[in-house]
């Protein structure tokens, strides 16, 4: 089969079993791969009544019919499961290496299902696959995992790549992630805690011969080519030349960087975290991801400060957001550590950074006090103190265990007037390191995906294709609503192919194209742009038979609150969001009350078999 | 107040902009250092005006920010015109006042 293997690794932990189940080309076309695939999964296998840690959840990790192309971005990988924050389905994705050596190995994805009596983990080789004994990996971080597993089989760094989960996962903190190929992170929805309840610690895919066929390689290393340029052009190159290194200015400027948990969107400080400051200051050196060519990947080692030596990372603007100015510390030294060590440890770096600036909040309005923390003083800044509670949340220690349980848990636990301080969705979840007061369209897209981070959002090059509103004005309501719903699938279809959005930018017409040169398929874009809203509509009816249902599609109350200052403090989000809602069901084709797909959407995607 | 005056005789007025992240690049401005610009435009002038004058003094911007000459409006990074975010076009015919503050930033969506 052109553009794919034709099978995935199936691996039944309880029975200490792998073995090749073959794929049928009519599902891939129908799905792509990746999300899409694994939601059918999800959908055909997971009772949605089943609770995150039933050892009957499964988790599919895949690539997609591009993976192991010349395409930049394509060595992603996308994991599907129910997940812990919101107990319904998600899907979540990591940069690296992973997705093309898997597809070297012999396959498009692997689907773990049952529990393990003891750890193991999953190795893939170019003969075959195995699970192995992990016990001695247990209480190693995501680096050392790496590390031992690389040391253990014999392989020399990028020669394998290792995705794995940290003390979190293993100890089923709710916001537990995989990561891989030096802190690449899939961190969302606590994909890490399933695998931990499956007792299984890591996957490795060794660096194998590429024997993929595919319909016209020329075409493919021809659109690889336009993808950089693409790449490098868009939005006039920042991501390409920086990553998002120089991010926290221009969000500080704009007034969606969040600082002190929402109390304020103003720092001083943003300029010391630019990157074209950090960067050089730090020794970065590129680090890239398969096939990629963008400066978007970096390790560092710090140069200055109290953490002068420590070597990590470059963090990803959601890491300095969430260990500098939402924690209300002005170090970048600092926030490079906190950033990995939070990696290290297992966890989304954005719940992280909500609990910890909650809990900050508590203690300097006395909600909390040392005594209750374990004996850390949890002022506005202190980074031995959020490194210390780190640790504790990851194994569950103390008043860590409480925080173990995400935020809104935390915080409906602690209650009074704490909850209205916690920055959440009714279903769990909580948004990116973002203020998004600021950010209309994706604080809508959080409170409405059905992944529990986000789904849908405006990084879209597309816009005509997707009926996007052009110009937009950020803060008009009708805008904000047609933006969502229309371009709802569009971020999706990437997720499905398995590409990365800063290498794609979710550059549907190219990737008809090049789906097309893979596979032979002959898809029009608008199949391809139904396999996204079909990967979209199988989750929601999924999530609505898993209890997630419209009442708790809301922001909480400081999630939504007026800014206090900065540029956008005179724009609430608040009086418009019932409107909101109800003009977005409708553009969606949801029944308003049931939350359900109306039947002509359902019909219209071919999802019948899936509402009986 | 005082004014300055023209040599055609309009009004001339001082406004201030700030240039921020990887945007500073397009103004040929290397580094992390805050990069300030004053410019001097007619009594009249809109934000839009000023953002057409910036582009024809700084070629890689105005490369960029109207890759079209004809396009109709301008989305290629975000405007806040005295701490205030400029989202819909129509703030951008917003006529200019001696002394506004205006920031320039990078348009970013993603992670």
């Amino acid at each position: 089969m052109y553009g794919s293997t034709g099978k995935i690794l199936r691996v039944d932990l309880t029975q200490g079993k792998v073995w090749d189940e073959a794929l049928e080309e009519a599902a891939l076309r129908k799905y792509l791969g990746g999300t899409g695939l694994g939601a059918k999964y999800l959908f055909e296998e997971v009772d949605p009544k089943l609770d995150w840690s039933d050892p009957k959840n499964i988790v599919y990790l895949g690539s997609g019919p591009l993976g192991g192309t010349r395409i930049p971005g394509c060595g992603t990988i996308s994991f599907t499961t129910k997940g812990a924050m919101t107990n319904g389905a998600t899907s979540t994705q990591a940069n690296g290496n992973f997705g093309a050596f898997l597809k070297w190995c012999g396959y498009d994805g692997i689907l773990v299902q049952g529990a393990s009596p003891s750890w193991k983990y999953i190795y893939v080789h170019e003969g075959g696959a195995e699970l192995r004994d992990a016990s001695y990996l247990q209480d190693k971080d995501t680096w050392e995992t790496e590390d031992a597993i690389k040391e253990e089989l014999g392989y020399k760094e990028r020669t394998m790549s290792v995705f794995s989960i940290g003390p979190a996962g293993e100890n089923l903190v709710r916001f537990a992630g995989v990561f891989g190929d030096r802190g690449h992170a899939a961190a969302h929805n606590g994909v890490g805690a399933v695998l931990g309840s499956k007792k299984l610690k890591a996957f490795a895919a060794a660096r194998a011969t590429n024997k993929l066929q595919f319909v016209d390689a020329d075409k493919l290393g021809e659109i690889a080519k336009k993808t950089t340029e693409g790449a490098k052009a868009f939005g006039g190159g920042g991501v390409f030349n920086w990553g998002t290194s120089r991010v926290v200015p221009g969000a500080e400027a704009g007034g969606w960087l969040p600082v002190k948990n929402y109390l304020t969107d103003i720092f001083p400080e943003k300029d010391l975290f630019d990157g074209a400051r950090v960067r050089p200051l730090f020794q970065s050196k590129n680090y890239p991801c398969y096939g990629c060519a963008s400066h978007h990947y970096e390790l560092m080692t710090v140069t200055e400060g109290p953490y002068a030596g420590y070597f990590g990372k470059e963090p990803e603007y959601e890491q300095w957001a969430s260990w500098g100015p939402q924690i209300y510390q002005t170090d970048p030294g600092a926030a490079v550590m906190l950033s990995n060590e939070c990696d290290r440890l297992g966890m989304d770096t954005n719940e992280a950074g909500w609990v910890v600036g909650w809990v900050m909040e508590c203690y300097e309005k006395g909600a909390l006090k040392k005594k209750d923390l374990d004996g850390l003083e949890m002022t506005w800044g202190n980074v031995e103190a959020t490194r210390a509670l780190l640790k504790n949340i990851a194994h569950r220690h103390g008043y860590g265990n409480n925080l173990a349980e995400g935020v809104k848990r935390a915080a409906e636990k602690l209650g009074g007037e704490a909850v209205n301080w916690a920055i959440f969705t009714d279903r769990g979840n909580t948004p990116r390191g973002h203020d998004h007061r600021g950010r209309w369209v994706e604080m809508l897209d959080t409170v409405v995906s059905n992944t529990g981070t986000l789904e849908t959002q405006m990084l879209v090059k597309n816009k005509k294709l997707w009926n996007m509103p052009d110009p937009m004005d950020i803060f008009n309501p009708e805008h904000v609503v047609a933006a969502e719903a229309n371009s709802k699938g569009s971020m999706t279809v990437s997720d499905c192919l398995v590409q990365c959005w800063f290498t794609s930018f979710n550059d549907t017409e190219t990737q008809t194209e090049a789906i097309n040169a893979a596979t032979g398929w002959n898809m029009s874009l608008e199949e391809v742009m139904k396999v996204g809203r079909r990967a979209v509509t199988l989750m929601r009816i999924y999530n609505l038979k898993a209890g997630l249902t419209p009442d708790k599609e809301k922001p909480s109350p400081r999630y939504c609150s007026q800014s206090v200052d900065g540029p956008n403090k005179d724009k609430p989000i608040a009086p418009h969001w019932e409107k909101m809602m109800d003009r977005y069901y409708q553009l969606m084709g949801w029944d308003r009350k049931t939350g359900m797909p109306l039947p002509e959407t359902i019909k219209e995607l071919g999802l019948e078999d899936f509402t009986k | 107040m005082s004014c300055l005056v023209g040599t055609r005789g309009e009004v001339i007025i001082k406004v201030n902009i700030e240039v921020m992240s990887w945007l500073k690049e397009d103004f040929d401005h290397e580094g992390w250092d805050k990069l300030f610009l004053e410019e001097t435009v007619s009594q009249g002038t809109s934000i839009i005006d000023l953002l057409h004058l910036l582009a024809k003094k700084y070629p890689k911007f105005g490369k960029k920010a109207f890759a079209d000459p004809n396009q109709s409006f301008f989305d290629y990074c975000a405007v806040i015109s005295n701490g205030t975010f400029l989202s819909a076009l129509a703030e951008l015919n917003t006529e200019l006042k001696e002394g506004d503050n205006i920031k320039l930033s990078p348009g970013f969506y993603g992670g």
